[in-house]
């Protein structure tokens, strides 16, 4: 009897009896991690990319950066040649596993592309590209039609307007002839004495560029040219250079701007310039306004004036496409490169293979 | 008789009363637990899609806006941005064909004459627009090399004075409308760049003052985060 009692007691149990609970609870599990999964792949999904997103704005940003970064520190004639291969500007590590470099197209005499590129570890390499003038003296000597440029020029008996030496050397100043640019612009008495004012982009502002609506320089603009300044005689002043036969830079004033000492450089006034009596300036002369030259006064270089030029008895403009091409080139702030005015980043460059 | 024998047999009713209990207790629990982590899952799948696509038309519209000038490029008209979609640029070769004019070309995708037109950079720095009569791959220039860039040679119309530098785009409009993101291209229809679910009604495009673009999306399922999505866009000077 106690036989059968234990028997009943631990007879196996039947297959449904066995319990159905672990089979829910798998189950459930199952659903469980099933949703967990999928939440998981979309939190996984939004970090991948958050972290490409994060890898894109940072090359973009060194890319753009790069191109800033050459704007910034580059001085000097370009190296590129019209035409020829890209010259690398600037390469830099990016955190010790990526690269960031820039390099220049010379498109025209003035005009560049500079292409930045940078790519970190982990790919989405980035290219950006930016329209670039950099001033070349020849181009801008070669853009003057006349040896003054003006709307209207009054001169005395005695005073004389020269046209017949332009690229002649002068004592102290090379021969500018042998520059192949010159020479088909001004050679074999191309350039009168006198003519009026060219056209934008040379002088003037087209519309929607009203900064260059007094003065200009190629694409330097007024307030580009204040900042450039070697010499700045905002509001007007008296300019008496100390060494008159010394290239002075870029002299950069507004107002009534006097000179009443000897000097060379390029004078870019916006308003009205008067030279003084037996002052004699070699080099480029640009004003927004009148331009006044004292009995024996001289000029030695190029004059583009937005107001009336006035020799007195015995003053000289004596036309040298010469002087105004070393004044350029002694203009050592000039001589960097600057973004295009207006549209100047420019793409989609996407990204090459190398 | 053992107590063993005797004690299942009393208990059989109490057992299965809370043994029910239990059961349904635990399936309850089961069952709310399933439910919350599903809605919290589901949740999260949401807002990604929301942050995706949300990402998905800032990238867009400041990739298009990026390189454009407000007024001549883009405009916001009736709430849907009509633009220049620039695809592409290309600078001028060092040698020149005897017709048309010599360009190495890199973009998105290549220049279409069909659908295409071109901005041209002439040496004087002016851009001006001119169709793109017909391009045709070429080996036979020299072009400075940069990677990624091929030789072609275009036919433009206006012939270009003096040109340097290119960016060819098609026409093209974004707007929000109809619970979605869209763009066409030209006067075509407008295809959904995203998946449903932008209140169309709430959302908008606007020009903004100094050449800006403002966006602002409203997505119809809150998800776990603000629906509400603004941002202000640029085109880089």
């Amino acid at each position: 009897m106690r036989e059968d009692a234990d028997v009943r007691t631990t007879r196996p149990k039947r297959p449904g009896d066995e319990g159905f609970a672990l089979v829910l609870s798998l189950l459930a599990l199952l659903v469980l991690a099933g949703i967990a999964t999928a939440a998981a792949v979309a939190a996984l999904g939004q970090l991948r990319a958050a972290a490409m997103a994060g890898r894109v704005a940072t090359n973009r940003a060194a890319a753009l950066g790069g191109v800033e970064r050459v704007l910034a520190e580059t001085r000097g004639p370009p190296k590129a040649a019209v035409g020829g291969a890209a010259v690398e500007m600037a390469s830099d590590s990016l955190g010790g596993h990526g690269l960031r470099r820039v390099h220049d197209l010379r498109l025209d005499r003035e005009l560049h592309l500079f292409i930045g590129e940078a790519e970190s570890g982990g790919g989405a390499p980035t290219r950006v590209a930016r329209v670039i003038w950099w001033m070349e003296p020849a181009s801008r000597v070669a853009g003057h039609r006349a040896v003054v440029e003006s709307p209207s020029v009054v001169a005395a008996g005695s005073a004389r307007l020269l046209a017949d030496s332009l690229l002649a050397a002068r004592r102290g100043l090379a021969a500018c002839d042998g520059i192949p640019l010159l020479a088909r612009a001004m050679g074999g008495g191309l350039v009168p004495a006198m003519g009026g004012l060219p056209q934008p982009p040379e002088w003037g502002a087209r519309t929607g560029d009203p900064s260059f609506e007094k003065l200009r320089l190629g694409w330097f603009d007024r307030s580009t040219l204040a900042a450039l300044a070697d010499r700045d005689l905002s509001g007007g002043g008296t300019l008496a250079p100390s060494c008159p036969g010394c290239w002075s830079g870029l002299v950069f004033g507004t107002g009534q701007v006097r000179v009443d000492g000897s000097g060379a450089g390029v004078l870019a006034v916006d308003g009205s310039l008067a030279f003084g009596s037996s002052v004699a300036w070699t080099g480029l002369v640009l004003a927004s306004g009148d331009v006044t030259v004292a009995t024996g006064g001289r000029v030695l270089g190029l004059v583009r004036a937005g107001g009336m030029v006035d020799l007195a008895d015995n003053a000289t403009v004596d036309g040298s496409a010469c002087a105004a091409l070393e004044a350029l080139k002694a203009a050592a702030s000039l001589s960097r490169p600057i973004p295009l005015p207006g549209r100047s980043w420019i793409g989609p460059v996407p990204p090459g293979a190398e | 008789m053992s107590r063993f024998a005797r004690g299942p047999r009393g208990f059989a009713l109490a057992e299965t009363i809370v043994a029910g209990t239990l059961l349904l207790l635990v399936v309850q629990v089961a069952w709310w637990a399933t439910a919350a982590q599903s809605l919290v899952a589901t949740r999260i799948v949401a807002g990604a899609r929301i942050l995706d696509e949300t990402r998905l038309v800032h990238q867009v519209l400041s990739t298009e806006i990026r390189h454009g000038e407000s007024g001549g490029d883009w405009v916001v008209e009736g709430g849907d941005l009509a633009l220049r979609a620039f695809r592409g640029i290309g600078f001028g070769c060092g040698t020149q064909p005897g017709a048309g004019w010599g360009v190495a070309v890199a973009g998105h995708r290549l220049p279409d004459r069909d659908k295409d037109s071109v901005l041209v950079l002439s040496a004087d720095g002016g851009w001006r627009p001119a169709a793109l009569v017909r391009r045709t791959r070429t080996t036979g220039l020299q072009c400075q090399q940069v990677a990624g860039f091929s030789a072609e040679v275009w036919i433009l119309d206006p012939p270009p004075s003096r040109p340097v530098a290119a960016l060819y785009f098609e026409r093209g409009g974004y707007r929000l409308a109809s619970n979605a993101f869209r763009y066409r291209r030209g006067l075509g229809g407008w295809q959904p760049l995203t998946g449903t679910g932008i209140a169309a009604d709430s959302s908008f495009l606007l020009a903004t003052g100094r050449g800006g673009l403002e966006a602002h999306v409203i997505w119809e399922d809150p998800g776990p985060m603000h629906p509400s999505f603004d941002w202000k866009m640029w085109a880089r000077r």
